[in-house]
């Protein structure tokens, strides 16, 4: 037996090599199984009792595996005398004092209960005495397996009938249970009503509050920590919707802070930072030291994006709990997200971009909050929808963070404007807060060296008076009044600023609303509210009014705000002057146009908030001195013009003519620079400086610079912001088009400094016109070709531009447009001949080298085709389309070659010459052909033609017309333009494509590909498919590339949605009979990476096409068996 | 952080046979129930006073009683509801012993297990007591109707009849909705909705159930643990029910013997305490995962359970603890009785940190 014991290599259990009984071992072993074997072992004492090597593997398996069951030990209970001392006596003390409180309740409730003697009478009252008890359920059977066999006798059927235990299944049978159930069912919810139980019940049915009624006080608090507990069990199960609930139902018994501070914790969970915020108040009101509850409402607010409240909240944290590391952590994320924010606001600023505010709604809601009590809300006619009229929201911003409505509103709150405003007004709502581009394309910023007085802005805002609004127009642009004469434009402006000590947290918002009304009525009623809102301001700290407000941005934010003009309606009297003297301009009756300007300029200076109008008058009666040749008072004009709204680019440029026609060239060069500085996209400017440059470099020599009067600097935020109230729907329309249709003309500038008619759209739409100067009518003409461009009247296009030809001569634009119209119509060799006009009037006209090159295209002209494309790609080497269409040009040259060599043309994938027509759906509408130098796209997709055509203004948002009407620049996106975007990015691609994104009207179709396909023009073009409904389209891409490119082409793109229509698109072949393509398309598409995971997206129509196709095509027999199988196989098709 | 300790505060000798003993609400009183050697039943009440325990009423009965429970009854009046070994179920005010307020023949044998619920402020609706007897049915039963249960639960005819070893009420969140769980000797568990009157789940757990009990009585139900023969429990969670698969559960092994009580602390549904033949009691708490709710293949919501953690374990005795009750007023507070014929005041410390 000893002997076995010594040379047994094993232990008797387990197995183990008895050499694993050992301290090495053990220390180095990490099996945890092995060690708890051997931990059994050696606590079996089988082996032996080894107990220090037992400590050892114990210490071991711990180490590795601490929860392992072995380690369990059966421990004796701790007794009170194992305690330490402070210990035992905290125990004893705990259990003596609840003793006495337990002891105090006996005595209430045997106090409470001394009439309960177990009587007769009180064994039967003894249950039901409780009347919002629910009825006693009515006795039913479930049998085990789960079927409820009968409905028992109720007590309240049966009353004191005998029943012998136990029943009769039989007895069971005579209970029809659907009928009890209905009963039972009818009899709750009258129960129910009875109970008087609050009526908004959980989804499962919890009632947030308890009926407390008839309860004790111990009962009532009892209950409370019971619903705490059970919230707080929810809470720490994520069931935080369940806490909440809970929570609700104890505070409906015992508002305790406790409770308050951890549903606020459950609603920050929920990231409900409103209701979490009120809950940490109600905390704060009764302890205002509460940690957690400011804690809880920093987190919150900062949540809300309240940065500046959370940041106090948490401070106060820190103040009472130095450590608070959470505290201390929020408090960085703040300085973070401030950071941020900063950042990118002084991006925006370099870009001279404004963000987007979100809208401010009218706020019924929230005045009902508790919270906000007071909010500044501007009536608003509502003609918003209303068909006759034409609403248009118009605000604009000092924002640049994206805080929450109701942060701002709340903050409103903590400024304490006075709630009159609000008392005053009904609550219209809708102000359309749009962030307002100030780039330097902006046509209407008014540049000066000094920035406008600001007496003037007061009194602006402060002006009462109702006023009789026409339609005001820019300065320059000399239009008439269009024939919405008889709308009143009323203004009103609603506001909700924020504003706090720290300027730079400082998230001030504004936002005025512009609006026309059909009434005086209407518009007075505005007034008044404006005029109350501005009452309430005097007092008020925080502003919050139109330019007022403006104001009081710009002291808070120096640095970041910009002035700030609001052009406001002419009186009646003074638009119809106005539009005399305009109309005195435009028929070259100068003199008589200045007479008129200067009464107007007199009657304009006696009312008060016409600053931005006066500018405008005083730089239109420069422009009649210039023409008149009376450069001196040009010259002052338009200094005056500047004293009133300085940095306005028009002024400036008539200033600087005017100068260089006097021979000032160092004045004029300054001038110049400074419209460069405003915006330096103006070709005018340009040339004049170049002009002037070159004149001082004669006069002055090299040290020309040297002699120049300072030179100003304008910074983005110094160009004041015209804000036009009186916008007309006219200008709106037309500028709306004409953003969308043609881009370029976006960046227009005055070409000469005769203040020519420019806007011709806008000319061409006042038929109330007398006598038609040649100049109005050459534009009258072209602007009624450009719309005939866009409507895709080619032909009528043409002869509109066969009339501005006729008119002037020299006009590189209607040329070049004309060859568009040419190419439209196939007139190849027409339209090249307009091209070489445009050249030669022009030499470097990109547009004219492009059409010419089409032209010559389309003639077949190959060689002179490439020539012109090399012309424009040596002006614009970035010119994609140019590019493409070389490259195209150059395969059709290959191609005539060869033919002429007599030998087969080249791939298959060449389109013949007038698919390629087809394709080129190129439509470049100038209006004038002093932007074509700035436009680089020579061509562009028609795809938004047919929609910009009908003036629509009517039914686009009014942020969207808002958008159009004021500001002139490419930067704003619109959902328009969205559509066009995509598709002049694929422009420089493809050619020209359609892009019918956007557009319901054009079902989309497969663009046509030329040559190879890389793998990034597929997915483009894939993308573009997007809207179609029908598979067709993809068919006719999946055509156009050959199946053995798929996989390269698709690269790694593929996705579930793609292989689904791919797999229908191979369905499609099949069945128009392309079997073998549908095959190879099916067979090549599993090459593509990602297939295998991919596949497994299909659903189980794809996969019958699928097995459709590949049944089909076993059935032919062109394919190996196997290889069928497999392609089987990898779509999971059997 | 340190671990809970299970103190042993109070022990205190009887002359009869524990089965069960439950605090008295609102006071610092537990009542004792039990089996003289002679056939009788006893009923005790204790309180606790200056570490110790003291006998303050003594009554016999004529039959033993096996379990009782004041569920049913309000706070103030605070009935105890018993089950004795004749399948009668009373209720006593405790005032006044000699008579029950209330006396039903509720089963033909013994009834092993009582559960209530709707009276103290636990439980919505209506006051109902449960119980599950070795005749192989359950019965719920309402105080305000005499004589008749209000719902019967129990074996078809000609089915073997299982001997029920435990049951236990849940799911009363609200005044219509309410369960009743049935632990069998064969190990079925077997989940009975009131409301709609039907069997909505069951389930084998392969050893006789002996202790059956929701986590919290008073909310939609969350947690049910049953324990099992052959030392193990088994923790479901009952918040989504797969239809095929029904609820997620967690195993755990303890005690090396019959696992005979689950516990959940009154004051914390996460905490509760087994108890084991060997005279064992552990201390565990459920950790919830990540998320409660994945979809299985078809889209069907199924749940995932948690995991239980042992925080402490004790041995008290050599014998089986028959009953544990924590004190409803006092966190950490329990009596528990074992067949050692031994009263036991425990205290656990530390289970806030937990």
């Amino acid at each position: 037996m000893t002997q076995d014991f010594f040379k047994a290599e094993n232990t008797k259990r387990y197995d183990i090599p008895l050499t694993h009984l050992d301290y090495g071992y053990v220390r180095e072993c990490n099996d945890v199984k092995e060690l708890e074997k051997i931990l059994r072992i050696l606590r079996s004492g089988d082996e032996g009792c080894f107990p220090d090597l037992e400590r050892e593997t114990e210490g071991r398996l711990e180490s590795l595996n601490p929860k392992s069951r072995v380690l369990r030990k059966d421990n004796p209970p701790t007794r009170l005398e194992d305690l330490d001392k402070t210990e035992r006596e905290n125990l004893s003390h705990d259990m003596e004092k609840w003793k006495s409180e337990m002891a105090n309740k006996e005595d209430i409730f045997s106090s409470k209960v001394v009439t309960m003697t177990p009587t007769a009478e009180d064994e039967a009252s003894a249950f039901d005495d409780d009347p919002n008890l629910p009825p006693v359920r009515s006795g039913k059977v479930i049998s085990k397996d789960g079927k409820v066999k009968d409905a028992a006798a109720t007590a309240s059927e049966k009353g004191t009938k005998k029943k012998v235990m136990p029943r009769s299944y039989k007895e069971w049978d005579k209970f029809d249970i659907d009928k009890e159930l209905e009963k039972a069912e009818e009899e709750q919810p009258s129960k129910k009503k009875q109970d008087n139980v609050p009526s908004s019940f959980k989804p499962e049915g919890i009632s947030h509050k308890i009926d407390t009624e008839g309860m004790t006080v111990e009962e009532k608090s009892a209950k409370a920590m019971r619903e705490k507990e059970k919230g707080n069990e929810a809470f720490h199960a994520h069931d935080y919707e369940e806490s909440l609930v809970y929570y609700s139902r104890s505070l409906s018994i015992a508002p305790l802070a406790a409770t308050f501070n951890n549903r606020a914790l459950a609603y920050l969970r929920l990231e409900k930072w409103k209701e979490a915020i009120n809950d940490c108040s109600s905390v704060l009101k009764s302890e205002p030291k509460n940690v957690k509850a400011l804690l809880r409402r920093g987190t919150a607010l900062k949540g809300r994006q309240d940065l500046v409240a959370a940041r106090t909240d948490l401070e106060a944290v820190l103040a009472l709990e130095p450590n608070n590391k959470t505290a201390q952590d929020q408090l960085k994320e703040i300085e973070k997200v401030e950071k941020k924010a900063m950042k990118e606001k002084e991006e925006r600023k370099e870009k001279g971009r404004r963000m987007i505010i979100e809208e401010v709604e009218g706020s019924d809601e929230e005045n009902n909050d508790d919270d906000v009590t007071e909010e500044i809300i501007v009536e608003k006619p509502e003609k918003k929808k209303g068909g006759a009229t034409l609403t248009n929201g118009h605000a604009e911003e000092m924002t640049s963070m994206a805080s929450g409505q109701e942060t701002l509103a709340e903050s409103a709150e903590e400024t304490s404007a006075p709630s009159k405003v609000k008392s005053q007004e009904p609550k219209e709502q809708e102000e359309d807060s749009k962030s307002k581009d100030n780039t330097k394309k902006n046509k209407d910023i008014w540049t000066a060296e000094e920035t406008p007085p600001p007496q003037q802005q007061q009194t602006a805002a402060d002006d009462k008076k109702p006023k009789l609004v026409t339609t005001s127009i820019l300065s320059d642009q000399w239009q008439p009044v269009p024939g919405t004469k008889g709308h009143s434009h009323t203004q009103k402006s609603a506001n909700k600023q924020k504003g706090a000590g720290d300027s730079e947290k400082i998230n001030g918002s504004l936002s005025s609303t512009e609006s026309f009304g059909d009434s005086l009525q209407n518009k007075s009623c505005v007034e008044k509210v404006a005029e109350a809102v501005q009452n309430g301001q005097g007092d008020a700290a925080e502003p919050a009014s139109s330019s007022e407000e403006e104001e009081s941005a710009v002291e808070n934010e120096p640095v970041h705000s910009r002035p700030v003009f609001v052009q406001r309606a002419f009186l009646p009297n003074d638009a119809g002057l106005r539009e005399k003297g305009n109309n005195f301009f435009r028929s070259g009756q100068y003199p008589e146009a200045i007479k008129i300007y200067t009464t107007l300029i007199d009657r304009v200076k006696k009312a008060p908030d016409q600053v931005v109008n006066l500018s405008l008058i005083y730089s239109n009666r420069a422009a009649c001195h210039l023409k008149t040749g009376d450069c001196q008072s040009a010259i002052s004009d338009c200094t005056t013009s500047l004293s009133l709204v300085a940095h306005s680019a028009k002024p400036l440029l008539r200033r600087a003519s005017a100068y260089e026609t006097m021979e000032k060239y160092r004045q004029a060069y300054v001038d110049y620079k400074h419209v460069i500085t405003v915006d330096a996209t103006s070709a005018l400017a340009h040339e004049g400086a170049s002009r002037c440059q070159k004149h001082l470099r004669d006069i002055d020599g090299n040290q020309w610079r040297d002699k120049l009067p300072p030179l100003v600097r304008v910074s983005q935020w110094d160009i004041p912001e015209i804000i036009d109230e009186a916008a007309s729907t006219e200008r709106e329309r037309v500028q709306q088009k004409q953003s969308v249709t043609a881009p370029s003309q976006q960046k227009e500038t005055p070409k000469t400094f005769s203040p020519k008619p420019q806007n011709t759209a806008v000319a061409k739409e006042t038929p109330v016109r007398k006598a038609l100067s040649p100049e109005e009518q050459f534009e009258e003409t072209k602007a009624q070709g450009n719309k005939h461009v866009q409507k895709g009247e080619y032909e009528a296009a043409a002869k509109c531009y066969c009339q501005c030809v006729g008119l002037f001569t020299d006009r590189t634009a209607v040329y070049t447009n004309r060859a568009l119209c040419y190419l439209k119509l196939s007139k190849a060799k027409e339209a090249e001949a307009d091209c070489s006009t445009a050249l030669t009037l022009e030499p470097n006209n990109s547009k004219a080298f492009y059409r010419r090159a089409l032209a010559r295209k389309e003639q077949k002209h190959y060689k002179e085709s490439l020539q012109d494309l090399l012309q424009l790609l040596r002006l614009e080497p970035a010119n994609g389309a140019a590019k493409k269409e070389m490259e195209m040009v150059k395969k059709l040259y290959k191609q005539e070659y060869d033919q002429l060599k007599g030998q087969p043309a080249a791939t298959e994938k060449q389109k013949p010459p007038e698919k390629q027509r087809k394709r080129m759906k190129i439509v470049e509408v100038d209006d004038d052909s002093d932007s074509e130098k700035k436009e680089s796209q020579p061509h562009q997709t028609t795809a938004t033609i047919p929609q910009a055509s009908a003036p629509q203004s009517t039914q686009l948002p009014p942020s969207q017309s808002q958008a159009a009407s004021d500001k002139q620049s490419t930067a704003a996106p619109r959902p328009q333009q969205d559509s066009r975007k995509p598709g002049r990015s694929k422009s420089k691609k493809s050619g020209a494509k359609e892009t019918s994104v956007g557009l319901p009207v054009t079902p989309p179709s497969a663009p046509k590909l030329q040559g190879k396909i890389t793998p990034f023009e597929f997915i483009q073009h894939w993308n573009s498919l997007k809207q179609a409904k029908e598979i067709q389209p993809y068919v006719q891409l999946l055509e156009q590339i050959s199946p053995d490119d798929l996989p390269g082409v698709i690269s790694n793109k593929l996705d579930g949605h793609m292989l689904q229509i791919i797999s229908r698109c191979a369905a499609h072949d099949a069945q128009t009979g392309e079997v073998e393509r549908a095959y190879s398309i099916l067979h090549n598409v599993r090459q593509v990476p990602r297939f295998t995971t991919v596949s497994m997206f299909l659903s189980n129509k794809e996969k019958q096409d699928i097995r459709k196709v590949l049944e089909t095509i076993s059935s032919l027999g062109t394919h190996s068996s196997e290889e069928v199988s497999s392609v089987r196989r990898d779509y999971g098709v059997k | 952080m340190e671990k809970p300790q299970i103190i042993l505060h109070i022990q205190k000798p009887v002359t009869y046979t524990l089965f069960d003993a439950k605090w008295i609400p609102s006071s610092a009183k537990f009542v004792s129930l039990g089996n003289y050697a002679k056939g009788s039943g006893a009923l005790q009440i204790y309180e606790v006073s200056h570490g110790d325990v003291k006998c303050i009423l003594d009554v016999e009965k004529s039959k033993p009683f096996k379990c009782g429970t004041f569920g049913a009854s309000s706070s103030q009046n605070r009935h105890l509801a018993t089950g004795d070994f004749d399948g009668k179920l009373n209720i006593w005010n405790l005032e006044s012993l000699d008579l029950p307020l209330y006396s039903v023949k509720g089963h033909t044998e013994i009834i092993n297990s009582i559960d209530s619920v709707g009276g103290l402020g636990i439980g919505e609706g209506a006051p109902e007591i449960v119980t599950g007897s070795r005749d192989g049915t359950v019965k719920v039963w309402d105080p305000r109707q005499k004589n008749e249960p209000v719902a019967t639960m129990e074996p078809e005819e000609g089915e073997t009849k299982r001997d029920c070893w435990a049951v236990a009420f849940g799911h009363a969140y609200n005044d219509q909705d309410r369960c009743v769980a049935a632990g069998y000797d064969n190990g079925d568990v077997k989940l009975f909705d009131l409301r709609a009157m039907s069997l909505r789940w069951e389930t084998n757990i392969k050893n006789g159930v002996c202790c059956l009990e929701f986590d919290r009585k008073d909310i939609s139900m969350n947690k049910l643990v049953a324990t099992s023969l052959e030392s193990k429990f088994h923790v479901w969670d009952m918040r989504t029910q797969h239809p095929t698969k029904g609820f997620a559960s967690v195993i755990e092994k303890a005690h090396k013997s019959t696992v005979w009580l689950a516990r959940h602390l009154p004051q914390n549904r996460d905490i509760f305490m087994t108890c084991g033949g060997n005279g064992s009691l552990c201390l565990w708490k459920y950790s919830y995962p990540a998320s409660r709710v994945t979809k299985d293949g078809e889209g069907q919501e199924m749940g995932v359970a948690g995991a239980v953690n042992l925080q402490q374990n004790v041995t008290l005795s050599t014998q089986p603890i028959s009953s544990y009750d924590w004190s409803p007023d006092k966190e950490g507070l329990a009596v528990c009785t074992s067949f050692d014929q031994q009263l036991r005041v425990v205290i656990t410390t530390k289970l806030k940190t937990i």
